[in-house]
């Protein structure tokens, strides 16, 4: 049975957006929510969902562990790569297309331009937003944290 | 340079955008650049291949080390302090 959001609808869903802050936390594992967001991505993985990354939150994800120093070294790129380059993964690029769907949304105005991109990126894939931040928690009605999602 | 010429292309109405560079752009870009061919790159047979594999390994395959840090604070720091 497809999970649902368990407070802010009894929406099902079946696709996922991924979060920088969610991505970043299961591969630092020294994360505060690491095992969490761990076991929330492996039930997707298994489980058959569509999972999407807007492709600045890839950028993102990597430049934020490279500058902590945890991604270093040739060889921590190419692991880097060998997990983000996996099939499970669909990538929403920033593309013409999705500016003209990105447009419409003044209701993002509040958001910083990342927060926004990836916001309307679940939103243009229908999908279910998920992240540990507070300020797109507070703002998207797309967004939720794993804890919300009972499978 | 050719001064005189560019004199005359002046004089002739040509516009020219001067950019000025304190280093080469190939000094800028690293000897082992992974723009080039990052699908022919060493691939590590070591690695999982299959995302369940790592995760359930994630103790052992994570980059992270050192102290425990909220990522969602300071990705929302970074995000604050940009555009």
């Amino acid at each position: 049975m497809p999970p649902q959001k368990s407070e802010k609808s009894e929406t099902q869903v079946t696709k996922f957006t991924l979060d920088s802050s969610f991505l970043a936390s299961i591969l630092a594992g020294n994360e505060l929510k690491s095992r969490e967001s761990t076991k929330f991505l492996l039930k997707l993985i298994s489980s058959g969902y569509e999972i999407f990354i807007p492709m600045i939150v890839l950028f993102e994800t990597f430049h934020f562990l490279r500058r902590r120093g945890d991604v270093a070294g040739v060889k921590d790129y190419i692991h880097f790569q060998q997990i983000f380059f996996h099939s499970r993964f669909k990538y929403v690029s920033n593309s013409l297309k999705f500016f003209k769907f990105f447009k419409r949304f003044t209701f993002l105005s509040d958001l910083k331009t990342s927060d926004a991109i990836i916001v309307s990126a679940a939103l243009l894939k229908n999908s279910m937003l998920i992240t540990w931040d507070k300020k797109i928690l507070s703002t998207a009605s797309n967004a939720y944290t794993p804890e919300e999602i009972d499978f | 340079m050719n001064f005189p010429q560019i004199k005359k292309d002046l004089d002739n109405g040509v516009r020219f955008k001067i950019i000025y560079r304190s280093r080469p752009l190939a000094d800028l870009v690293p000897s082992d650049s992974l723009m080039e061919d990052d699908d022919s790159e060493s691939y590590d047979d070591d690695f999982p291949k299959n995302m369940e594999e790592f995760l359930k390994n994630i103790d052992k395959y994570a980059f992270g080390k050192g102290e425990p840090f909220d990522a969602a604070a300071e990705i929302r720091k970074e995000r604050d302090s940009g555009y």
